[in-house]
């Protein structure tokens, strides 16, 4: 069974405010639930988030202490969402990077409580590697194999709007909706993205990826997200450079998460057109 | 050198921005979104921009903030 790298999302859009006083819930379409995998080397291992006007502090819990523990506060972690640039202006603050990680059990379920300010708007975006994730047949591919077949690069302009909810994912926009140059039985490998506004999580997703969520952050300390997937890839070995056909750019979306309501980061999507199928049998 | 004190107002801006969507018809159209609040001081006849930040939450709270208006129709 193959390994998986997979986004998920969890905000509220008006906070109570006070001591861990509110819990997050998960996006559209996303999951606090620890699926059930082949094995126990699942981890979380990149976190990000933001609040829309003052500092946050997230307690993330789960039910098994081998994993966080213990059940009061488990991870506690902050953000400091004025800085740089003032309220809104952040986009998304990293909490979590790198080697470290949180792992996390099949059929365990995470709780995300925050503390805040009364209305603010509050969201946090993780990354969890999965091993052995059962069912999960998604196209991605190694940098090796998308270097080997390359042809041309190409920038596709695409712009998804977040919900007018703050924190919660706005319309999915499919790849092709703004820019259609993506071409009819060839090959791409979505290497990354820019952005024009700084926004807290970009996400894409499609049935040439099991319609999970992929992505990550586009806020202000993180804008160098041209070569994410390649990056992601370099740090966990994991293949997760997106491939789809460009036959099948209608299906495959992207979507915009941000603590402000109805933001329109305006994503140029970075990819390389390959000269064959890098993944030949999906 | 003394530094010399200028006559400035404050002054705020709306940058409005749009999301182009496509009808059934294939026709493209506008959306208006919140888009930005531009917040600096006029000095002379030159805007000296401070802050840029998104205006979506800020224009939700304006709306809120405005004096809610009372039905004057009587019965």
């Amino acid at each position: 069974m193959p390994p998986a790298i997979i986004l998920n999302t969890a905000s509220k859009a008006s906070t109570t405010g006070g001591t861990f006083a509110d819990t997050l819930t998960a996006n559209s379409g996303d999951s606090l639930s620890i699926p059930l995998t082949g094995d126990n080397n699942n981890h979380i291992f990149k976190m990000w988030g933001s609040d829309s006007a003052h500092v946050m502090e997230l307690a993330l819990t789960d039910l098994r202490v081998d994993s966080i523990h213990d059940p009061q506060y488990g991870v506690r972690q902050n953000f400091a969402a004025l800085i740089p640039g003032g309220a809104g202006n952040v986009g998304s603050h990293t909490t979590l990077s790198g080697p470290a990680n949180i792992q996390v059990f099949p059929g365990d379920a995470l709780t995300m409580t925050v503390t805040t300010t009364a209305s603010d708007a509050a969201l946090v975006s993780w990354l969890t590697r999965y091993n052995d994730l059962p069912g999960v047949s998604g196209n991605f591919a190694t940098w090796e194999q998308v270097n080997a077949l390359r042809d041309t690069t190409i920038g596709v302009r695409v712009a998804p709007v977040a919900s007018g909810t703050a924190g919660a994912y706005g319309t999915a926009r499919a790849i092709n909706a703004d820019d259609p140059r993506w071409t009819g039985g060839k090959y791409y490998a979505i290497l990354g993205w820019t952005v024009q506004t700084v926004c807290t999580t970009i996400a894409f997703s499609g049935q040439a990826w099991g319609n999970n969520k992929i992505g990550g952050p586009s806020g202000a300390l993180t804008l160098d997200t041209t070569n994410y997937f390649l990056d992601l890839y370099a740090e966990t070995g994991i293949p997760c450079i997106p491939v789809f056909n460009g036959y099948d750019a209608g299906n495959v979306f992207l979507y915009a998460a941000d603590d402000t309501a109805s933001v329109s980061p305006k994503v140029d999507v970075w990819a390389y057109e390959l000269s064959s199928n890098p993944l030949p049998g999906y | 050198m003394d530094a010399e004190k200028v006559n400035a107002t404050l002054a705020v801006m709306h940058e409005p921005d749009v999301s182009v969507e496509t009808d059934e018809r294939g026709h493209k159209y506008d959306v208006p979104l919140p888009g930005f609040l531009r917040i600096g001081v006029n000095v002379g006849d030159q805007f000296v921009e401070i802050a840029r930040v998104k205006a979506g939450n800020i224009m939700d709270a304006i709306e809120g903030a405005k004096p809610k208006t009372r039905s004057t129709s009587s019965k």
